[in-house]
């Protein structure tokens, strides 16, 4: 073996050595998928859609532009609904503590609104499934109203404290993983909206009853409210791995 | 006399004086309150445990303090909003029942009462236009929150709004239940008085 081939084998050898020891530092699957969700970039007329798995990419494309069709019609109008029962003894502490809710929007003109898309971007995801960036040329495009800051800890501060812009309310949601990524955001942007709709209700209906009899006291509190959000549209997400929860920073038309 | 005259004018001008000035009294320190600092970082307002009013809106504190921030949140905002309602319409029902057992004679005499209080208390209505003004987070992650109600909406008719969540409001099998046996106690209570 000539000298020559001798240091090539080195040379590969100490590369293959080197290969080895480094560590690729390769971002967690949920974290790549959410920021293929980011089009905080893209004015606000750009929406993001995903499906989720599917068993062919054709399937998961139209879930995905229907998905982004849902984020345009939600943001023309939200309904929202929520019933909450709640019973204390003073002996026993709180007994119960049940909420019923639920939000509807209308998709009547969805077939018009697809029509009116124009798809900027589409990606497949391990996790998310398709990932659809779409443009509504219905509406104009204008600056994103709120862009995270993060704190020491690489959390966003909007984790701590809400946001703070005239004209807009923000509320918060979070939610544990679900089996599919999709099914997680979407527990996370419903309870973001409900949020909005416990800190500014619009009608709510409140009957408590407390009954004393010697020394023990029963109270029942039962509470129903109902209120519409117009422009509501999810601005920012997080997921915190350490507690395995997806978070929803949400915004709608004061 | 014109000596007297210029006593009596500079006896005057000094009582006048004296009149006017104010004396100054000392201002009752409050004592310093040390400052309590919440889970994020920041202090407690005052709002948390002084009573906030203006002529024009209505203010109601809650605290919650669940499993996680947002049912703490909506626990401390049902709170809240039942206060406001309380605050509107209050009904109190009382039935006191007094028990007089009289034993003994003379020395030994002993009287002994006993009381018997069962109070109902119901707070209904309806509300329209609640807000979130503040929201804090104290060292325990239990979570306070300021709410608001104008006070122009409390005056107003509620019919539209409570027509809305009329038909969302339906009493449990058990509500029904604990009500039907509060109010076989009340009777019972009544005959054993009568």
């Amino acid at each position: 073996m000539s000298v020559r081939k001798y240091v090539v084998a080195i040379s590969l050898l100490v590369v293959m050595l080197v290969s080895a020891c480094t560590t690729t530092s390769v971002p967690s699957a949920e974290e790549d998928a959410l920021s293929r969700l980011d089009v905080s970039k893209y004015p606000s007329n750009v929406y993001v859609g995903l499906s989720g798995p599917y068993s062919t990419q054709e399937r998961m494309v139209s879930e995905a532009i229907l998905s982004a069709a849902r984020f345009i019609h939600i943001k023309q109008a939200l309904a929202l609904d929520s019933r909450l029962v709640t019973s204390y003894r003073s002996d026993k502490g709180l007994q119960s503590f049940a909420k019923d809710e639920a939000a509807f929007f209308d998709d009547t003109a969805m077939a018009e609104t697809i029509n009116q898309l124009e798809i900027l971007e589409v990606y497949f995801d391990p996790e998310a499934g398709a990932v659809v960036i779409v443009k509504n040329r219905q509406e104009d495009g204008e600056d994103r109203i709120y862009e995270s800051e993060y704190n020491k800890e690489g959390k966003p501060t909007w984790l701590a404290l809400y946001p703070k812009l005239d004209g807009y309310r923000f509320g918060v949601g979070s939610a544990k993983r679900h089996y599919f990524l999709n099914n997680s955001l979407e527990a996370a942007d419903f309870a973001a909206a409900q949020n909005l709709l416990d800190l500014k209700t619009e009608h709510a209906y409140s009957v408590e009853n407390v009954t004393t009899k010697n020394e023990l006291m029963e109270r029942s509190l039962y509470q129903a409210q109902r209120g519409l959000l117009k422009g509501f549209t999810i601005i920012a997400r997080y997921y915190d791995k350490e507690t395995d929860t997806y978070w929803s920073l949400a915004a709608s038309l004061e | 006399m014109k000596k007297l005259l210029t006593i009596l004018v500079l006896a005057l001008l000094a009582l006048a004086m004296t009149g006017c000035a104010t004396a100054k009294v000392a201002e009752p320190v409050e004592p310093a309150r040390p400052v309590i600092i919440g889970a994020e970082g920041i202090p407690q307002p005052d709002w948390v445990y002084k009573t906030v009013s203006t002529q024009d809106m209505h203010f109601e504190t809650g605290y919650g303090k669940m499993s996680d921030k947002q049912n703490s949140i909506k626990r401390a905002t049902v709170e809240a909003k039942n206060k406001i309602a309380a605050w509107i319409s209050t009904q109190v029902k009382e039935v006191v029942v007094t028990y007089i057992n009289d034993a003994g004679s003379g020395d030994n005499r002993q009287a002994l009462d006993a009381m018997e209080v069962i109070s109902q208390q119901v707070a209904e209505a309806t509300l329209s236009g609640v807000s979130t003004e503040e929201v804090w987070v104290d060292a325990e992650n239990g979570v306070w929150v300021l709410c608001s109600i104008p006070i122009a909406n409390i005056e107003q008719n509620f019919e539209p709004a409570s027509e809305a969540v009329a038909e969302a409001f339906v009493e449990s099998e058990a509500a029904e239940a604990a009500n039907t046996k509060m109010k076989e106690a009340f009777a019972n209570l009544l005959k054993g008085a009568n």
